[in-house]
């Protein structure tokens, strides 16, 4: 890759690890276009080398950024002009159909806890295929323009598919997961004829749903992934990028809802499963935008989201159509109030930034450890808060339930359910299940987001 | 709600209904009752699926007392009107007047008490008509479905595949680059690994599709498995031992599960009344009442009942208000045996059926049974049954268990059996007992309670004309039927006719 004055002195890891450590927007613009960290670094870094080195970058770094959205060493056959918008359209409308999805679903779980019954034309449900729709069209238009415009199907900037067709990668899974949603829906009509009402959430055709919308979230992160990597150095792509994974987090944390109640914190089972699932999400994330701190921001959309539905979802008034009914209820009854997952999250940051081009199995063990000791530091304590009176204060949203649970589960201090043996028990095996779940959800999360680093179409 | 009975009756038309149902007990409710001052008849169709839609047809029988508004409220046994949602008002049915539709959410199998609530110009008044919910049917999937699901599932795999395989080959490639043939040959792994595992993960959503149908299919109501024996000699006993294993009630203390671990309880004062119809549904009819020897085996002595072979229907209510028939078929062998000491148990060895004319039973008196309008599958009718003497002046009937006559409907095929009263098909005690439990009194169990019957029976009782009983009905689907009826003459003598009727 051309380099230009002093950065051509440098090499490539030096370039790359500077980059990295400081995260600025206007000195690493130069950086922007760093190809991908292949091996390890040859050289032991004597303390003067770096003293030299530290020197030589701090000239690049002072020199003023060029007014154009373009790095020095960007490729010569790359554009010279800024692009016309800074979020492509087609980014926007899958990123907004994504939103709409998550806030379809979060709407959909509250309608079903408090009202109890639903037709197909609620507007939760119309929030959610709006949004698949929005998305899988977009998409959809989007490929056909591609494959019979300008080039045509030949074109070398998309990804083909069925010879005929050429169209953004993150296109083609939002267009799998519409087709998807469409599928589950007569499916989950006839299955509610053939066996009733969901008598639990997760039924084939739900799984069917579940796939689809899974599919257009990730196509959305892959989507603006994409837009991140091919246009130069810009906060705001990665920040859409941060927000996509944010609400891919959410979708997960959504799913493991069984696992959050107040009650099991201060048990091996929450530590294993949320060790299993969150770290695949915020590592992958964290490597894949270029933000400084992108699974903090990650973490943080998904804590916002999470407590809007805490302090907005009650203002409503609904009263249950279906009975049993437990207890009065009178407005809308909110999931539960979101795990402070911001603090493991940055605990992933400073260790993906630490401990750059070592091997991914060691950082997928540290990236464990970190996460379980991060996680128990805030959640344990936090629990202990939340189980109490002030728990049940509607900023935390403790003191709701579902329409059909019993008056006495609402009133009193709840107890924690604990393992047999008692906490030794369960702090053993936070050390050793849920660490190692911790660690293979990691380097899962470290494989998905080194791919998404590399996407650029 | 519209979309949903939409599809439901598309389904119905195109798809195909399988199962057995041995639920042959408690197809159609149709009962009779006053709210305040309003006469009205109350018709349920139960969904076949739980949860599902239940559809209410409410008729005013009192032409000078009309409700305007009439609402609805179901309400599950144990949590009665506090644990259920607010009543939905019923519809008036264009050109029906006094009459009134509509539809509410049956969650779960067990005993319910749907509520029934009329008010308007003579005043308001409630009455409660028990329900039993039960699954009792599934539904097949209809082949054009079937064929779009299968093409959309085979759609989205390919794709899913393609895109796998794509993303490996092209995804990472940087603009304007065209990708060689070491990333084309690792683009085809990656689509072969991809297939694989969605192969796997559609064979795994295939089973879990089968277990959810199987489990389904147990909690469809079926018959109890019982096992019946009879004697023979001159001390002829029917014994019936249930041996299925869901036949367990809580014990005293022990926290109780569902609508059937309850304790059964007497219904107009026997805990089971057990009907032999002669198989083919010609021939004789007993109506029994055994004794409870133990928690799972009754018996009763057969009095002069012909030798023969009967479809056996006993019919038991539990405490929660849940209704059941356990059903069977049985040889009985020639023999007698001394009658049961409460004379109320009953047998008639032949059935005069009666048709266009009445027929002659016993000293001279005339039997005539009619249906008051076409019978059709799924709507009711009354049936009405008159004795008078040869001279044509109405007989005097005496209570026969409580009740001014009994009726029993029963398919040619055996599938169908109902055992009906003057106030319908639903059970008196259940009703009685869902009222107590709505008021907060539950403190009897079991054999213990005293019988009891509710205070507008008697009203009902006392004004009912004499010789003259009705009894309201549905019949639930299409074939043709017998209907018995039974009454007690003054004498002691219970006269037994049948009616057959074709349903279209």
């Amino acid at each position: 890759m051309p380099r230009s004055g002093l950065a051509a002195r440098l090499t490539e890891h030096e370039v790359r690890a500077w980059g990295q450590s400081t995260g600025s927007e206007h000195g690493v613009r130069v950086l922007a276009h760093a190809p991908p960290l292949q091996g390890r670094p040859r050289t032991p870094l004597s303390p003067g080398a770096v003293n030299r080195r530290t020197f030589r970058l701090l000239l690049i770094a002072l020199q003023p950024a060029p007014p154009m959205a373009t790095s020095l060493l960007t490729p010569a056959a790359s554009r010279s002009v800024a692009p016309a918008r800074d979020i492509p359209l087609h980014l926007t409308a899958v990123v907004l159909g994504a939103t709409s999805i998550l806030v379809g679903l979060i709407w959909d779980i509250s309608w079903h806890m408090t009202i109890g019954r639903d037709s197909f034309w609620t507007p939760a449900h119309m929030a959610i295929y709006f949004g698949g729709t929005l998305a899988g069209l977009s998409c959809g238009a989007r490929v056909l323009a591609n494959s019979f415009g300008a080039g045509g199907a030949r074109r070398t900037d998309g990804v083909r598919l069925w010879k005929f067709f050429t169209g953004p990668m993150g296109g083609w899974i939002c267009i799998w997961g519409a087709f998807a949603m469409l599928t589950s829906a007569p499916f989950d009509d006839w299955w509610h004829g053939a066996y009733g009402l969901d008598v639990q959430i997760l039924s084939p055709p739900h799984v069917v749903l579940l796939c689809g919308l899974l599919g257009i979230l990730i196509g959305a992160q892959v989507m603006a992934v994409s837009a991140q990597n091919t246009e130069g150095h810009s906060t705001s792509r990665s920040t859409v990028v941060a927000f996509a994974s944010g609400v891919l987090l959410t979708l997960a944390a959504i799913a493991i809802t069984e696992y959050s109640d107040v009650q099991i914190m201060h048990r091996t089972l929450f530590y294993t499963v949320t060790g299993a699932v969150f770290p695949l999400f915020l590592v992958a994330a964290s490597r894949a935008s270029k933000l400084r701190w992108p699974a903090t921001v990650t973490a943080a959309f998904y804590m916002v989201i999470m407590a809007a539905q805490v302090w907005i979802s009650p203002l409503f008034a609904a009263s249950p159509k279906l009975g049993p009914i437990g207890h009065e209820v009178t407005h809308m009854v909110p999931m539960f109030f979101p795990l402070l997952l911001v603090v493991p999250a940055a605990a992933i940051d400073v260790v993906l930034r630490r401990m750059q081009g070592r091997n991914e199995w060691l950082i997928a063990l540290v990236l464990g450890v970190a996460w379980i000791g991060a996680f128990a530091a805030v959640q344990w304590p936090f629990a202990s808060l939340l189980a109490t009176e002030m728990g049940r204060h509607p900023f935390f949203g403790g003191g709701f339930a579902q329409y059909s649970a019993p008056a006495e589960w609402l009133t009193g201090a709840r107890e924690f359910w604990t393992d047999e043996g008692g906490t030794v028990v369960t702090l053993v095996g936070m050390l050793t299940k849920s660490v190692l779940a911790a660690i293979i959800a990691s380097r899962v999360g470290l494989w998905w987001g080194g791919w998404l680093r590399e996407v650029k179409r | 709600m519209n979309v949903r009975r939409r599809l439901a009756s598309l389904l119905a038309i195109t798809g195909v209904w399988l199962g057995g149902s041995a639920h042959v007990g408690n197809t159609l409710v149709v009962q009779d009752g006053s709210a305040g001052p309003y006469g009205l008849r109350v018709l349920v169709r139960p969904p076949a699926v739980i949860p599902g839609l239940v559809d209410v047809v409410i008729r005013t029988t009192t032409p000078n007392a009309v409700p305007s508004a009439v609402t609805l409220q179901p309400a599950l046994w144990r949590y009665g009107t506090k644990g259920a949602p607010p009543a939905e008002p019923a519809v008036a049915v264009a050109g029906e007047p006094g009459t009134f539709q509509t539809q509410v959410w049956i969650m779960s199998s067990g005993s319910y008490a749907l509520h029934i609530a009329a008010s308007g110009p003579a005043g308001n008044g409630t009455f409660i008509v028990p329900y039993t919910s039960v699954a009792t049917a599934t539904l097949g999937m209809p082949d054009w479905l079937g064929w779009v699901l299968a093409a959309l599932g085979a759609f989205l795999m390919l794709g899913l595949v393609s895109v796998i395989g794509a993303a490996s080959r092209d995804a990472t490639l940087p603009p304007g680059a065209v990708p060689d043939r070491p990333r084309l040959r690792r683009a085809r792994v990656a689509a072969a690994i991809g297939a694989v595992l969605t192969s796997t993960i559609v064979l795994g959503g295939w089973n879990w599709w089968t277990a959810v149908e199987r489990n389904y299919r147990r909690s469809l109501d079926r018959a109890l498995d019982v096992e019946t024996t009879v004697t023979a000699g001159n001390a002829r006993t029917l014994t019936l031992h249930v041996t299925d294993s869901t036949w367990r009630f809580a014990k005293p203390g022990e926290r109780l599960r569902g609508s059937t671990s309850t304790p059964l309880m007497p219904d107009h004062g026997k805990l089971m009344h057990l009907f032999l119809v002669g198989a083919g549904a010609r021939g004789p009819v007993a109506h029994l009442h055994p004794m409870r020897t133990d928690e799972r085996t009754f018996t009763t002595p057969l009095h002069g009942v012909p030798a023969g072979t009967y479809w056996l229907y006993a019919d038991v209510v539990h405490e929660s208000g849940y209704t059941r028939t356990l059903v069977d078929t049985v040889n009985v062998a020639a023999g007698d045996a001394p009658p049961n000491v409460d004379g109320d148990d009953a047998w008639a060895a032949d059935v005069p059926t009666v048709n266009a004319a009445p027929v002659t039973v016993s000293e001279g008196a005339r039997f005539a049974i009619s249906i008051d309008s076409a019978p059709r599958a799924g709507h009711d009718v009354v049936i009405r049954a008159r004795i008078t003497s040869a001279d044509g002046t109405p007989v005097t009937v005496v209570p026969w268990l409580g009740m001014a006559g009994h009726a029993m409907l029963v398919r040619t095929d055996g599938r169908v059996f109902m055992h009906l009263h003057p106030l319908g098909t639903g059970s008196m005690a259940a009703q009685d007992r869902l009222q107590r439990r709505e008021a907060g009194d539950t403190a009897l169990h079991g054999d213990a309670q005293p019988e009891s019957m509710p205070a507008d029976m008697h009203a009902m009782h006392a004004t009912a004309p004499r010789g003259d009983i009705s009894f309201p009905v549905a019949f639930p689907s299409a074939g043709s039927y017998r209907v018995f009826v039974q009454v007690r003459r003054t004498s002691g003598v219970i006269e037994t006719a049948a009616l057959d009727v074709t349903v279209p």
